[in-house]
C-alpha cells in the first residue's frame, strides 16, 4: 500500500461512472499502468487537461495491492504537447504511436528505452512535417526496445549475407530471407527490395535528426509498411 | 435457474442490472423500493420506459432525439436559421438549451471521431450536416464538441468540410471555468484562455 511519484504519459482514457476517467499510463517507473481519477471530467476537476491523451505529466499515483487498479492523485503537466491537437494527421500520428506502445507493452513492466522513445517521438510529432516516415521510424525503435528487433543482415535460414535482389521478410522468423530459402518454406512472407532492406537497417541506429536526412521513396515507405504491418500481425496475433 | 422459472422479482434484479453502474446490491434496494411503491407510480415508470423506446425516433434533420419526424427545435419557425450548432450528444443540445441564450438550430452528431479508438468519420452524422448546409440558409456553424483530443479531432475534420463550402466555421471558447480560482488552472487551459483573450468594451 503505497504513494509513488512518476513520470508519465498519456495513452488513453474512458469514461468511468457520472465524472471519472479510467487513465491508462505509460509511466517511467511502473510502465504501463491503469488508474482511476475521481473527477476527471468535471469542470473544476483538479486534474484539468493533465490526463488528455498524449500529454506529459508528473502524477502521483496511490496502489493499495497490484490486483487493485491505481487511483491518481495529482496530475501536473511537463509538456502538453498541444500542437498535436491542432492538426488531424498529427493527431492520428500521435495515436498510432500510443495504440502501438499500448498493444505491445505488458502491463507492470518498466521500460525505460520506451518511455523515452514516446516521449521524444511526440516531440517530433509536433515539428516534422513527414508524419509517415515518422511513424514507421516510431514504429522500427519501439519493437526493438520491445525485444522484438528483426534481424536483416543475414537470411535466417542458409545465414548467408544478403545480397541477392530478391529478399523477403518473414515475420515468423522475424527476419529476411533470400530468395532460395524463401521457396523452401510455407509461411506467408513479404518481399523486400535490398535498399528498404538497408534503410531499415539503418533507422534503428540513426537519431532523430539522421532519420530526417535520410529519403525514402513511396515504394520504399510502402513496403516498409507492409514489412512493419506482418511483423505486428505475427507478434500481437492480430491486425493492429 | 432457467428464464421461465424465475420468479418476478428476480427477474427485475437481473433487469436492473443491466443499467450502467448497477450491481446486485443497488439492483435488489431499487428492486424492494419499486415492489413497494403504488401500483400507479409502477404503471407509470414502466410506461415512460416503453415510451422512450417506442415513441422517440431521430429528428430527419438535425438527429435530435424527438416524437415526430422533426424536432421541436427545426420546427420552430421563430429560431435564427441561419446557425447551426453541432453537439456530439442529444445530452450537450440539452445542457446548451438550459442556458436560454441560443436560439439558432442543432445538430447532432451521434458520436465523435477518435484515432484512438478506431472510430472514423463513418461513425458520426457529418454527411447529413453537409446535406443542410446545401440548403444555402446556413451562414455559420458553431462547433461545440468536446475540448478532448476526439472533440478536436471531429472539430478539425467538420472544419475541412465544412470551409469549401463558404459558410463561417466557428468554435465555442476555451478557457477557465467561472467560478474557478486561476492559481490551480492547469497549463493548457491558461494557454487557451489567453489565446481566446478579447477586447473589454
Amino acid at each position: 500500500m503505497s504513494l509513488f511519484e512518476t513520470e508519465a504519459i498519456v495513452l488513453n482514457g474512458i469514461r468511468l461512472g457520472e465524472a471519472d476517467k479510467l487513465v491508462t499510463l505509460l509511466t517511467a517507473k511502473k510502465g504501463k499502468v491503469k488508474a482511476v481519477a475521481n473527477g476527471a471530467r468535471r469542470p473544476r476537476s483538479r486534474f484539468g487537461a493533465a490526463l488528455e491523451p498524449f500529454t506529459h505529466c508528473n502524477v502521483i499515483l496511490f496502489e493499495k495491492k497490484p490486483t487493485i487498479l491505481m487511483r491518481m492523485n495529482q496530475a501536473d503537466i511537463l509538456q502538453p504537447f498541444m500542437k498535436i491537437r491542432e492538426d488531424l494527421d498529427r493527431i492520428n500520428a500521435a495515436a498510432r504511436m500510443v495504440q502501438i506502445v499500448s498493444a505491445l507493452l505488458p502491463e507492470g513492466e518498466a521500460n525505460p528505452e520506451i518511455f523515452s522513445l514516446l516521449r521524444t517521438g511526440l516531440g517530433e510529432v509536433e515539428k516534422r512535417d513527414r508524419l509517415e516516415w515518422l511513424v514507421r521510424a516510431f514504429e522500427i525503435r519501439c519493437l526493438k526496445h520491445a525485444g522484438y528487433q528483426a534481424r536483416l543482415d543475414r537470411c535466417l535460414i542458409c545465414h548467408r549475407e544478403i545480397d541477392s535482389i530478391r529478399v523477403y521478410f518473414s515475420p515468423m522468423n522475424g527476419g529476411t530471407l533470400c530468395g532460395s530459402c524463401a521457396r523452401t518454406i510455407r509461411d506467408p512472407l513479404e518481399p523486400v527490395s535490398p535498399g528498404t532492406v538497408s534503410l531499415l537497417r539503418l533507422v534503428g541506429r540513426m537519431n532523430w535528426s539522421g532519420l530526417f536526412r535520410l529519403k525514402a521513396t513511396p515504394r520504399m515507405l510502402q513496403e516498409v509498411k507492409s514489412v512493419m504491418d506482418a511483423h505486428f500481425t505475427f507478434i500481437l496475433g492480430r491486425p493492429l | 435457474m432457467d428464464g421461465t422459472s424465475q420468479n418476478p422479482l428476480d427477474q427485475l434484479i437481473d433487469e436492473l442490472r443491466k443499467l450502467p453502474g448497477i450491481g446486485r446490491k443497488t439492483a435488489q434496494r431499487l428492486a424492494f423500493f419499486l415492489l413497494k411503491m403504488p401500483a400507479e407510480e409502477a404503471r407509470g415508470l414502466a410506461q415512460a420506459v416503453l415510451d422512450v423506446k417506442e415513441r422517440l425516433r431521430f429528428c430527419r434533420w438535425c438527429n435530435n432525439i424527438s416524437e415526430e419526424e422533426v424536432c421541436r427545435f427545426c420546427a420552430d419557425p421563430m429560431r435564427d436559421r441561419t446557425r447551426i450548432l453541432v453537439v456530439e450528444e442529444t445530452s450537450i443540445l440539452f445542457a446548451i438549451e438550459r442556458t436560454g441564450e441560443y436560439k439558432g438550430l442543432y445538430h447532432v452528431l451521434v458520436g465523435s471521431l477518435s484515432p484512438l479508438d478506431g472510430r472514423g468519420p463513418a461513425d458520426i452524422k457529418a454527411q447529413s450536416l453537409l446535406d443542410r448546409l446545401k440548403l444555402g440558409e446556413t451562414k455559420e456553424v458553431i462547433i461545440a464538441t468536446n475540448p478532448t483530443i476526439e472533440g478536436e479531432a471531429t472539430a478539425i475534420y467538420l472544419t475541412r468540410l465544412i470551409k469549401p463550402t463558404g459558410v463561417k466555421v466557428t468554435r465555442i471558447a476555451y478557457g477557465i471555468p467561472v467560478g474557478m480560482d486561476l492559481e490551480y488552472a492547469d497549463e493548457v487551459t491558461l494557454i487557451k484562455s489567453l489565446e481566446g483573450r478579447r477586447e473589454l468594451a
